[in-house]
This record gives C-alpha cells, sequence and structure tokens, in this order.
C-alpha cells in the first residue's frame, strides 16, 4: 500500500478490498451539486459543462474522494417519455409518467444514451470532471437499474400491481430498458467514470419480496453488470429502504460496493461487516435524513468515527457515506467534517 | 353474516382479488349485510395482512392489493355510514408526489373507521390547515419521501401553531426518511413507520397521547 494515495486510487482499491491509507469519503451529492455551482436545478440538469463545475465545487467545498455526477430520475426515464417539473432548489421531480397501463410497457423502445433523455448530461459532466480533476477524484454515477426505471415511468403503485397482476407486459418492459442501460452504462465508461452507482432502489423486503426481486429486479440487474464493459467490481448498488435483501445483493456479480441506509434500515455498518465485510465493500456511515441536516460538524465527527470504528477495521472494504443522495439542504461544512474525521483516523491504532 | 360470506370477504382481500371486490361487496349490500359487519371482517383480514407484512412474509404489491381490494369491496356502502372514530387529515407535502405510502394509510385508516380526507400529493403547506379548519379534524397527517421536503413538515406545524389550532388538533409525519429522532425534533406529536403502524398511530393520538412508533428497531 502507498503511504498516501490519490482519492481515485483509494476508492478502488476499498472496492476490490485492498488496503488503503484512510477511508474514502462519498458525499451522494447529486442535486446539491447545483447549489454548490450556484446553478438553478434546471441549468445544472440540462448543461453537461454546468454539472461538472457544480461537481468540481462540490469536491472543493469538501473534499470528497466520490463523486456522483447526476441530477435526477428522468436523465433516463425522460428518454421514455416521462415530463419532469423543475422547482429551484429541489430535485427534478416526475411530473407525467410515460407508462399509465399494462399495454403501455410494451410501447418502450431502446434509448441511445448519447441521444435520448438527459443522460449525455451526466456522460458530457464526466468527461469534463475528468479531465479537470484527473485522478484526484472517482467517479461514478447513478444509473438505475430495470426496476428502479420502471417506478420512473410509471406510478409505482401501479407497478406494484403489475408485478402481481400483468407480469409479461412488465417483463417486455424491464427487458427494453435493460438494453438501454447496458449501453448508458458502457458510455459513462467510455466518458472516463470508474463505474456506475447502480441503483437497485427496490430490493428492500418492506418493498418486494426477495422471490419478486429475483423476478423483476435481480433477474435484469445479473445480466446488465455481466454485460457492460466494465467487469472487475467496480460498480456500486444502492438500496433504498428499512429491510435491504443484502444477502441477494453480497452475491451480485461485477459489483463490489453497496451503499444503504445503515442509520435506517435493520442492518448497521457493525453487523454489515460482520456477516458480508469479506464479499462486498460497504458504503454507508452516515445519516442523511438526521446528522446530516440537524447536525453540526462535531456531530458528523463523532458518526464519522462510529462507522469507521464499526467498519474499517481490516483497513479496506468501507467507503465512508451517506445512505442516500443528501438534501440540498445539507451543508458543506458537515460534508467536509467527514472528510476530516476519515483523515484525522487515518487507518486506526 | 353466514361463514361463507365470512371467508369471501377475508380470502378477497388476503389474497388481494382486487377485480372480484366491487361485485363481492355489491353481493353483500344486496343481501342486507351492513357495512358494520363487513368492516369486522375487513379488520380482521388487514390484521392479517399486516401481521404478514410486518413479518415480510409478503410485500408491497400484495400489501397494495389488499388495501384496493377492502376499498373497492366498500364502494357499495359509500355514504351509509354516520359515525366516525375520528377524523383525518392526510397529503404528501408540495413539491413531492410520492404518494404510495399516503394511499396505504389513507385506505388503512379508512377501513378502521376514521373520516379520512385526502388531500392527495403536492399539497400547498396552508391547505392542511385550512382543511383541518373546515372539517374539523383530530388529526393532520403529512408524509414526504423526500429529504429535501422535510423541512416542509417542521412549516406546518407552524402554520398550525399560527393558526390557532395546534392545541385542538394532533399533527403526525411520515415517509421514508422519516424518524423518530426527526419527528421529535420538530416537534411532531406523532410518527409511524409504516401504514400498519398508522393506525395505531392514530388510536394514540386520539386518546391524546404522543406516540413515534419506527418499523424497524435499528431505526431511531
Amino acid at each position: 500500500m502507498k503511504t498516501r494515495m490519490n482519492p481515485r486510487e483509494r476508492v478502488i482499491a476499498a472496492l476490490q478490498h485492498e488496503p488503503v491509507d484512510r477511508v474514502p469519503v462519498s458525499g451522494m451529492a447529486w442535486t446539491i451539486g447545483a447549489i454548490a455551482g450556484g446553478y438553478s436545478t434546471k441549468e445544472y440538469s440540462q448543461s453537461g459543462s454546468k454539472m461538472a463545475k457544480g461537481q468540481i465545487a462540490f469536491w472543493e467545498k469538501t473534499g470528497v474522494d466520490l463523486l456522483h455526477p447526476t441530477s435526477d430520475m428522468g436523465q433516463t426515464a425522460e428518454g421514455w417519455g416521462v415530463k419532469m417539473r423543475y422547482e429551484n432548489g429541489l430535485t427534478p421531480m416526475l411530473d407525467v409518467f410515460a407508462v399509465n397501463e399494462p399495454g403501455d410497457w410494451e410501447k418502450l423502445r431502446p434509448l441511445d444514451p448519447l441521444k435520448d433523455g438527459r443522460m449525455h448530461v451526466t456522460i458530457d459532466a464526466i468527461k469534463e470532471i475528468r479531465s479537470k480533476l484527473g485522478d484526484k477524484v472517482a467517479i461514478m454515477p447513478y444509473v438505475p437499474s430495470p426496476l428502479t426505471s420502471a417506478t420512473h415511468v410509471c406510478n409505482m403503485e401501479q407497478v406494484m400491481m403489475d408485478i402481481v397482476l400483468s407480469p409479461e407486459p412488465l417483463h417486455k418492459g424491464l427487458s427494453v430498458m435493460s438494453d438501454s442501460i447496458v449501453t448508458y452504462i458502457d458510455a459513462i465508461i467510455d466518458a472516463g467514470a470508474d463505474g456506475a452507482l447502480f441503483a437497485t432502489t427496490r430490493a428492500s423486503g418492506e418493498i418486494t419480496t426477495e422471490d419478486q426481486y429475483r423476478e423483476f429486479g435481480a433477474n435484469y440487474d445479473y445480466q446488465i453488470l455481466k454485460a457492460v464493459r466494465n467487469q472487475g467490481g467496480n460498480n456500486i448498488l444502492h438500496v433504498c429502504g428499512v429491510s435491504p435483501h443484502f444477502e441477494l445483493l453480497a452475491n451480485y456479480p461485477n459489483a463490489n460496493g453497496v451503499n444503504w441506509w445503515d442509520r435506517g434500515s435493520n442492518l448497521p455498518v457493525k453487523q454489515a461487516k460482520v456477516v458480508y465485510g469479506r464479499k462486498v465493500c460497504l458504503v454507508a456511515g452516515l445519516d442523511q435524513t438526521t446528522t446530516l441536516i440537524l447536525g453540526g460538524p462535531e456531530d458528523i465527527r463523532k458518526e464519522s468515527f462510529d462507522a469507521i470504528e464499526a467498519g474499517f477495521g481490516d483497513v479496506t472494504g468501507m467507503i465512508l457515506s451517506p445512505g442516500c443522495e443528501i438534501s440540498p439542504r445539507t451543508s458543506f461544512d458537515n460534508i467536509k467534517a467527514a472528510v476530516k474525521a476519515a483523515e484525522e483516523f487515518g487507518i486506526g491504532k | 353474516m353466514n361463514e361463507e360470506q365470512y371467508k369471501m370477504i377475508y380470502d378477497c382481500v388476503v389474497n388481494g382479488k382486487v377485480n372480484d371486490a366491487t361485485k363481492i361487496g355489491e353481493s353483500l349490500k344486496a343481501a342486507g349485510i351492513d357495512s358494520k359487519e363487513v368492516g369486522k371482517v375487513l379488520i380482521d383480514a388487514m390484521n392479517n395482512v399486516g401481521h404478514r407484512y410486518r413479518e415480510r412474509e409478503i410485500a408491497l404489491p400484495q400489501l397494495i392489493l389488499a388495501t384496493h381490494s377492502f376499498k373497492k369491496m366498500l364502494v357499495p356502502y359509500v355514504g351509509s355510514s354516520s359515525s366516525y372514530s375520528g377524523v383525518v387529515i392526510m397529503g404528501v407535502v408540495q413539491n413531492d408526489i410520492h404518494d404510495i405510502g399516503k394511499n396505504l394509510v389513507v385506505g388503512m385508516l379508512q377501513v378502521y373507521g376514521y373520516k379520512v380526507h385526502d388531500l392527495g400529493k403536492d399539497v400547498p403547506l396552508d391547505k392542511f390547515v385550512e382543511q383541518a379548519k373546515a372539517t374539523g379534524a383530530n388529526i393532520v397527517g403529512a408524509g414526504t419521501l423526500l429529504t429535501a421536503t422535510m423541512p416542509e413538515l417542521e412549516s406546518i406545524l407552524q402554520k398550525m401553531k399560527v393558526a390557532g389550532i395546534k392545541d385542538k388538533v394532533k399533527f403526525m409525519i411520515g415517509g421514508a426518511p422519516i424518524t423518530t429522532t426527526f419527528a421529535k425534533k420538530i416537534g411532531a406529536d406523532g410518527y409511524a413507520g409504516d401504514a400498519i403502524l398508522t393506525v395505531e398511530l392514530v388510536g394514540q393520538l386520539m386518546k391524546g397521547n404522543q406516540a413515534y412508533l419506527a418499523a424497524s428497531e435499528g431505526r431511531s
């Protein structure tokens, strides 16, 4: 291990379970990049250059090791016909869905990441960030899985009902979306990303049973992760919810990291380290819903130390991170405090 | 109600036979079964569904179908009830369109005998207060899925105080990123981690208590 690693080396080493000089830190900064860069969320979400400048500004203000140049769920969903609504300071919202009845799933068409939706915004942002920062940062943009995408192009309640009542049309839609997502991940890798923050957001027990997620989620996720250009595991799975199907996620192909809300779910970092620590890199530790928005730098320092002590005993296999996108109202100083805590802890005693 | 009718209602809800529900409701009404009798079976069935959901034997698809089934079964009885256990305002805050949890809560509270005024999603904050005053509500319930819009929940509470209704009307919150810590910090009277727990929460609030019911032991 090098005495001092650059951020890109640090993130990749942690994902590969190789020793690192300190725990790497992600700020899970998506929309907040607009605020960091002084842009409206609409400007930020429609211009690769503005997204890049916003992300770089966030990096300058906080010193994180890992960036996720992303604005909103509509980046892919718009390609399938979804209409978005923009409110300044907030993540753009899904406004009008493209799939409104089961038959609409069969109308979805494959997307070209360079032309359709706003995937090109992230692709352009990656190129600019890599060009300006080089190895000073690792880059893994948010990429929605097919089942997550399904809940972006269609009301989630309807998707959940289609799982039981209309599985065949839903499967057809998921299959088309899978092909598009492979080409999107390949495009971000070509642009200079290190991997994807692959959103398997519905893989949690209060949303789907494990069997349902296997059939409608993992089935397609596996195909994608096996087909993409970047093999070797430098992809991070992102799951929302309080009962993540961690056993399933820990055995995914070509994804060494799992990001989840450890402070709000039934799986704290300490337990995850014991059970899954040899299989996956734990991407967690900071509470985006409480400490990061209600606390101050000293609270963040304490929470960071608590997480690092629980998940970094083997000096690898952890990225200190919020469990989901941070609120645009999160103080930059709080994210900076997490980076400072990681530096202060180093490799421990 | 005979045993066959009981089983028909119970089976329809527990197995989420949403396409049969309205027809069953119509047949029960035609047979002279009143809504209270049907409601008792629906509660039995939803207790079963709720238990299995909390145990993670089933998930959202089955819970949604069960909720839709009982709501459809009650359609023929709409307007026939004259007494309610309480009046609840429900809505998702402005700039948030995630309403799946709110819809489940509305359905659950209806079957447990509450009159629910569903304001929908993306609701202007003043509307919560206006509707609470207009309907004489006992409880205002507001939710959000987004961390970005969590502060709106505190704003509703402030508006209730300014309007002078906070002493009479309880305020409860919910949504995926909400925790007991957050609920207490902003001064909400109650928080529930899922739709099933919300029924228990509302029961406590109606008694004048505060309650914070997390869905997972890990959440605080």
